[in-house]
């Protein structure tokens, strides 16, 4: 410990921490916050019914899981008969985009819309479809919102008020309740998930955006105005400049967010690769489960890596 | 007659106030014409109102009492084309420069064409910059043609104010006001920038009003010198006859209020002055 350093006994030096005040105490205070923290604790460990004795014998088991997934079988990866290619199309008909007769076509369009999004390729490529369009059109929409929720480019006070209380009651909605009602509202599928998706992302979005349009320096907004500029003007020239680093980081943070949510989303039957990976657990097929993890993760990785570098481009 | 007689002034205050909040007195009572083309000197002490002043000449800001006349127009009737077509004669140099940092030298350059620009044109013109050659020239007039694709802010303060001046030339106003221009270029920088405003108000015959932290440059550049202190005009008289009595009473006693500026600004953040 290192103390202030004391005036000398004799007084040849002045006391001049003795004026110094000295921060307020409060002990008592501290002391009940602290009593209260503790008691908010126990509480919430009493109620999450934590029981570290049955976690300590169940490691065996947990063990015993982990190897059951081991090695990951990637069968229906790489084995090309759990594709289901239709035996009558050529590859090259199969996958290019080139006419073909019309008995072939119907064939080669069943497979796309139903075969192939249920092996592992087709639903990480669902996914990441579902991300993407899901995230684009929240940005879309989120845009001209964030300028509308922001108090300093909303045209009147009751639109800002308005846009700010629809966007912050449905963005307490997780994406998962929203992908529920998407599932009973449209049906099974990617279409649901994705719906679920662009209106979680839209308020987060919007929020985001909004905060960055208030946080602009207001100067420039007041200089370009003075040149006569109208109020798109203004936007174009003073407003977006600002954010745009913003928008494209926080569009670019959102995907990958997305990518995790869409693989979730599965499990709802909302399209993408958790359903598969549900299915697998459910059949006890643990080493495909594995598998698809695998896939999974390596997919996380992957886009998280590449909006990094994309935003250190921008930015 | 009247229109006739109007028309001869820039501006023209009668009690013109302004109040922040409900008791931030900015501006208490100013009563002054400018002729066009004319060249007055703004001083006082920080605090006294003067940025409030030139955000009301401009038209950023309405005034809370008082009349303002621009060009023989009563301001306060006017609205969206027309206030928007006011404030296009009327070119501001700030302080802070208001530069978009992010955008290249061009771009703020030309948005002082704005006013004369359509939205679509614009919108073309931060694709693709326009009117390329009048951005050069202007840049050119204050010598940093040089820089006209470089970002904004790989420029040093004293280039960016003289960006700044380049936005006001290619609008070509009929009013330059100019607040604190210098306060943030180094003293020998200020003198040559102060000049050339001067030299640009003089060669197109444009009134030029400036803020200015500096008396010395105000006594020796202006004809007329316009001493401001809480909100109220002190003196309004030529720098010959302005002594070291008027200049200490416009200093003295004086302590900036520490929160004024922070409630002026609150208040000016909204679009609520389209």
């Amino acid at each position: 410990m290192v103390g202030p350093s004391r005036p000398k006994r004799d007084g040849s030096e002045p006391d001049l921490l003795g004026e110094v005040p000295q921060p307020p105490r409060r002990r008592l205070r501290s002391a009940l916050f602290l009593l209260l923290l503790l008691f908010v604790l126990g509480w919430a460990l009493e109620g999450a019914k934590l029981r570290p004795g049955e976690l300590f014998y169940g490691i065996p088991e947990i063990a015993m899981t982990i190897g059951r997934m081991l090695p990951p079988d990637f069968t229906k990866v790489t084995d090309s008969k759990s594709y289901y290619f239709p035996e009558s199309l050529s590859p090259s008909e199969l996958f290019l985009p080139f006419p073909v007769p019309e008995d072939k076509a119907r064939l080669r369009q069943r497979w796309w819309d139903n075969t192939f999004p249920q092996t592992v390729v087709g639903a990480t490529v669902e996914t990441i479809q579902m991300a993407l369009a899901g995230t684009f059109l929240a940005l879309v929409v989120a845009f001209p919102v964030g300028f509308l929720a922001a108090r300093n480019t909303s045209p009147h006070a009751a639109i800002y008020y308005g846009t700010r209380l629809v966007l912050n009651f449905l963005r307490t909605i997780p994406d998962l309740a929203l992908g529920l009602v998407f599932v009973a509202a449209v049906g099974l599928g990617a279409f649901a998930g994705t719906i679920a998706l662009f209106v979680h992302t839209t308020t987060v979005l919007g929020k985001l955006l909004s905060e960055s349009v208030e946080n602009i320096d207001e100067g420039v907004v007041e200089a370009i105005r003075a040149t006569g500029a109208g109020y798109g003007q203004i936007l174009a020239f003073a407003v977006l400049p600002q954010i745009l680093p913003d928008v494209i980081s926080f569009t670019l943070y959102r995907l990958e967010t997305n990518i995790r949510a869409a693989s979730v989303l599965g499990l709802i039957g909302a399209g993408g690769i958790g359903y598969l990976m549900n299915t697998s657990f459910r059949t006890f097929q643990y080493q495909e489960a594995s598998a698809i993890v695998l896939v999974l993760i390596l997919l996380v990785m992957v886009v998280d890596y590449a909006s990094y570098r994309l935003r250190q481009l921008v930015v | 007659m009247r229109e006739r007689v109007a028309m001869a002034y820039q501006y023209r205050l009668e009690k013109v106030g302004k109040v922040f909040g409900r008791r931030q007195i900015a501006l208490a009572r100013i009563d002054f014409v400018v002729q066009r083309g004319e060249k007055v000197a703004l001083i006082g002490p920080s605090g006294a109102g003067k940025t409030s002043l030139f955000r009301i000449l401009n038209c950023t800001l309405r005034p809370s009492s008082g009349k303002l006349w621009i060009n023989g127009d009563e301001i306060e009737s006017l609205h969206g084309r027309r206030l928007r077509e006011v404030r296009r004669k009327i070119g501001t140099i700030y302080q802070q420069h208001n530069l978009v940092p992010r955008l290249k030298v061009i771009h703020n350059v030309l948005s002082g064409r704005l006013g004369r620009w359509s939205a679509f044109r614009s919108l073309a013109s931060l694709m693709r910059p326009l009117e390329v050659e009048l951005a050069w020239s202007a840049l050119k007039q204050v010598g940093i043609e040089e820089k006209i694709f470089t970002r904004t802010d790989e420029l040093s303060g004293g280039q960016q104010q003289r960006v700044a001046i380049a936005r006001v030339l290619v609008q070509d106003p009929e009013v330059i006001l100019a607040d604190e221009p210098v306060s943030s270029v180094d003293p020998s920088l200020a003198a040559s920038i102060v000049n050339l405003l001067i030299d640009i108000g003089r060669d197109t015959h444009k009134t030029l009003l400036m803020n200015l932290h500096s008396v010395d440059l105000a006594l020796a550049y202006f004809p007329r010198v316009i001493g401001i202190k809480n909100g109220v005009a002190l003196f309004d008289l030529s720098p010959d006859k302005i002594d070291d009595r008027l200049l200490e009473d416009l200093y003295s006693g004086h302590l900036p209020p520490s929160d004024q500026e922070k409630v002026a600004h609150a208040e000016s953040n909204a679009l609520a002055y389209p």
